[in-house]
């Protein structure tokens, strides 16, 4: 079989330069700004620490001279591992609860309600519940976390499922397939760049709500509970790569690994989310 | 007659859609009853209903509540305000100036994975705990989606309409006033619900982590010192209750009044954090 | 068109025209949604390797009736009979291609193809052998990895096309397979559909709105009446296949539909007018 794909256009645009530069610039000139104000005097190098005092407070944090060794590695993996048992949960939870909702009459008349009566409820004022039932534990914060990815998983799957015409069905219909064959060929993979869209918001609610729940609840480590800590300690440097830590591990979850799902499925396949 | 189906058709929906929750209710009732639920952690809805009634001061205790509630709806509100003074004007410069945004942008993309409870700590340093620190989260918490929903609505505006009016020989005011301010109206006010929704929701964190005597988020952490584990789920059940009057009666009126009026349509909605 | 002499050449088309069986037959078929009557009294006899076109004003109800005789839609009276037993479901006998072409966006074209084959359990190397053949014949070679979302829609149609027919049917439904294409791609794809026909030797209901296209394919036309739709004419075009669009006698033929076809509309209008 010959597979000939040399016709099939392929977009692939060098990186214009200014998209490289710009950030490059405005960060550069702000942190610059600030570095100076700092060491100037003009503002309080005590609770404005120049961005290489920071800098260089992350480097030592993130070596075997930190306090304690490693530790903010520690916080990134602890708040990761966090992350991804709870949207994982939500993933499979979320994803079965919206298939329910598509596809059946009693899964729309039973769960409809009861989300939307659950969804008004502000993701971390179950922080304080969840402390008296699973106490500071880790099952706390990513019971938050799934809390916070689901509804947008949920509400994702079901938009993916309405958005399916009925002649995607009758196709499979009339190639005789069964209903379990109708959900592994055309319900899964349909839903699927649905799915994913509600996973890239579900996931940016989530690290958010994370950090806020670490703050809350957290015994040890995670980069949450790292910047309330060293807020008892008066540690401005830690705060503040803390919360650049926080900055751009979000940046690169959310354009990095969902980025590289959405390539991979939603532009490859062509097809657009309507949301 | 037909009226009268009307009625009793939205009855039958009410109905349908309480049905569920009332049995979730029913069956968390009887598993407190039954023993399966211990009460201590997880109090009957009678109990939670009773303590309600009691914070409410039905019962002739001080009604306690009421001053939480103002409490947090007055920083929420104050917040939202400061996000609006702050993010329509950013958001019109931004969505004007097509070179602003592209250098602003790598600033913005930075602040966005960040809750607006991270900044907490610093705030807690340089102010101390209190209505200030708290007012200041939910201002970030509540401006990025200001900011973000005013930069669309005047980008979607788009040229040509600005090239009418300045082809009339309308000055850059009226381009202003006559274009771009009614055009990105209905961005405006899905921005502003949606800045209220992340205020409010913001609100509860702040308040556990900076309130000193009062608000919903205190009266909810406080209660789990005392293993006050009513009073916690009536303070839950507060914010998720003033949370959808806002949504719904407060934009859900001004939705209906402007948006759905001039376009026939339904606006974006939803928004959480 | 090396493809038409080696169809042209397959004894199969010539024994077309010994008396045939019939294939579907209609028994005063009708269906009504609520109060709204989309079809009424429709009866008629479809022979083996007939090409019959179905032709209507829009929204007489012509798709509703194909959509019956797949098995998608049920009829509310009457009898719809495949080789005299009734239709009660979809089924890999009866292929469908659709206006949309309904192309499953995460499926390689391949892919799209040999779906019937995998969901009648066929192993992947066998079911790639069976649309192997389609492929080649729909002119679809080099395009087998290809997205559906790179493809024009003359190509996206071939796919629908080699599709159904991949899941060896007795009987194509076309519902208006032309309707989304412009009109070079639209000759082309008539063209190399006249051409599958001969070859693939199947009974083919076509539904369309263009007396162009009907005259030109079918051996007869079936013309329906505004609603409630029952058919007002049986047009049998007596000419060999394939047939020169600029062919005299075409035109006789093509003058002959369209004036009965507007009597129809006119009287529908006058209908309307009159209530």
């Amino acid at each position: 079989m010959t597979l000939d794909t040399a016709e099939i256009p392929r977009r692939r645009l060098p990186l214009p330069p200014m998209k490289l530069i710009r950030p490059v610039v405005s960060l550069g000139v702000l942190f610059g700004l600030w570095e100076i104000a700092a060491r100037t005097g003009a503002i309080s190098a005590f609770l404005f620490p120049p961005p290489s005092a920071i800098f260089a407070a992350l480097w030592i944090s993130a070596g075997p001279n930190g306090d304690p060794p490693y530790g903010i590695l520690l916080d990134i993996a602890l708040s990761l591992y966090r992350l991804l048992a709870g949207v994982g949960l939500a993933l499979v939870l979320g994803t079965i609860i919206g298939l329910a909702i598509g596809l059946t009459g009693w899964g729309r008349a039973v769960f409809k309600p009861i989300i939307s009566a659950l969804m008004p409820i502000p993701t971390l004022a179950w922080t304080p519940v969840l402390l008296l039932v699973f106490g500071i534990d880790n099952r706390t914060t990513i019971t938050v976390v799934f809390i916070a990815a689901s509804f947008e998983i949920i509400y994702n799957v079901v938009t993916g499922i309405e958005m399916m015409t009925r002649k995607v069905y009758w196709v499979a219909a009339s190639m005789g397939a069964s209903r379990l064959q109708t959900l592994r060929y055309v319900v899964l993979p349909g839903i699927l760049p649905y799915l994913i869209t509600g996973l890239k918001l579900g996931v940016g609610y989530a690290w958010r709500a994370l950090i806020a729940a670490e703050m809350l609840a957290a015994s040890s480590h995670g980069l949450g509970f790292m910047i309330y800590d060293a807020q008892e300690y008066m540690d401005m440097k830690s705060i503040y790569g803390g919360i650049l830590t926080i900055s751009v591990m979000g940046l690169l979850i959310e354009r990095g690994v969902i980025g590289a799902l959405e390539k991979r499925t939603i532009e490859k396949w062509g097809v657009n989310v309507e949301r | 007659m037909p009226i009268g189906f009307q009625i009793l058709d939205r009855a039958l929906r009410v109905i349908r859609f309480l049905l569920p929750i009332l049995g979730l209710l029913l069956v968390w009732e009887l598993a407190v009853r039954t023993g399966l639920a211990q009460a201590g952690i997880l109090p009957a809805p009678s109990t939670i209903l009773a303590r309600a009634v009691e914070l409410l001061g039905l019962t002739g205790e001080r009604a306690v509540l009421f001053g939480h509630i103002l409490a947090s709806l007055r920083r929420a509100l104050i917040a939202f305000a400061l996000a609006v003074a702050v993010g329509v004007p950013l958001g019109f410069l931004l969505g004007l100036s097509e070179e602003a945004q592209l250098w602003v942008s790598p600033i913005l993309s930075l602040m966005l994975p960040l809750p607006a409870v991270a900044w907490t700590p610093i705030l807690l340093v340089l102010f101390g705990p209190g209505d200030l620190t708290i007012v200041i989260v939910c201002f970030l918490g509540a401006v990025f989606p200001v900011l973000y929903s005013t930069m669309q609505g005047v980008r979607a505006c788009g040229r040509q309409p600005v090239w009418v009016v300045r082809s009339m020989g309308g000055s850059g005011l009226d381009v202003l006033r006559r274009v771009l301010i009614p055009s990105s109206l209905p961005a405006l006010i899905t921005g502003f619900k949606l800045g209220m929704a992340h205020s409010w929701r913001t609100l509860v964190a702040a308040e556990m982590l900076a309130a000193l005597t009062s608000g919903l988020g205190y009266m909810i952490f406080a209660a789990r010192s005392y293993m006050d584990v009513s009073t916690m789920f009536v303070g839950v059940v507060c914010l998720a209750a003033i949370g959808m009057l806002i949504e719904h009666v407060l934009f859900g009126t001004l939705e209906h009044a402007t948006i759905h009026r001039w376009y026939a349509r339904d606006a974006q909605t939803g928004g959480r954090q | 068109m090396s493809n038409v002499e080696k169809i042209l050449s397959d004894p199969v088309g010539e024994t077309a025209t010994l008396a045939p069986k019939p294939k579907i037959t209609a028994e005063g078929a009708g269906i009504r949604f609520g109060s709204i009557v989309a079809v009424e009294d429709f009866t008629t006899v479809i022979r083996e390797r007939e090409f019959v076109s179905i032709i209507g004003p829009s929204g007489c109800g012509k798709s509703t009736l194909l959509y019956a005789i797949a098995g998608f839609l049920k009829t509310t009276s009457g009898v719809l009979k495949v080789d005299g037993k009734p239709i009660v479901k979809p089924g890999p006998d009866r292929g469908i291609v659709f206006q949309e072409f309904v192309l499953f966006p995460w499926r390689t074209v391949l892919r799209n193809i040999t779906l019937g084959p995998e969901i009648a359990g066929l192993p992947r190397a066998e079911a790639e052998e069976r649309a192997r053949k389609w492929i080649r014949l729909t002119g679809l070679g080099g395009f087998e990895n290809a997205y559906p979302a790179t493809l024009s829609g003359g190509m996206k149609q071939r796919v629908a096309i080699a599709r159904a027919l991949t899941c060896e049917p007795d009987i194509l439904l076309l519902d208006e397979p032309f309707g989304a294409l412009d009109v070079q791609t639209k000759n082309y794809v008539m063209k190399d559909l006249q051409d599958l026909w001969i070859a693939a030797s199947k009974t083919i209901l076509m539904v369309t709105h263009s007396v162009q296209e009907a005259t030109l394919m079918a051996d007869r036309v079936l013309i329906l009446g505004a609603r409630p739709s029952r058919i007002v004419a049986d047009v049998r075009i007596d000419l060999p296949h394939p047939r020169d669009p600029l062919d005299q006698r075409l035109g006789r033929y093509r003058q002959e539909v369209t004036e009965i076809l507007s009597a129809e509309v006119d009287r529908a209008m006058k209908g309307e007018r009159g209530q």
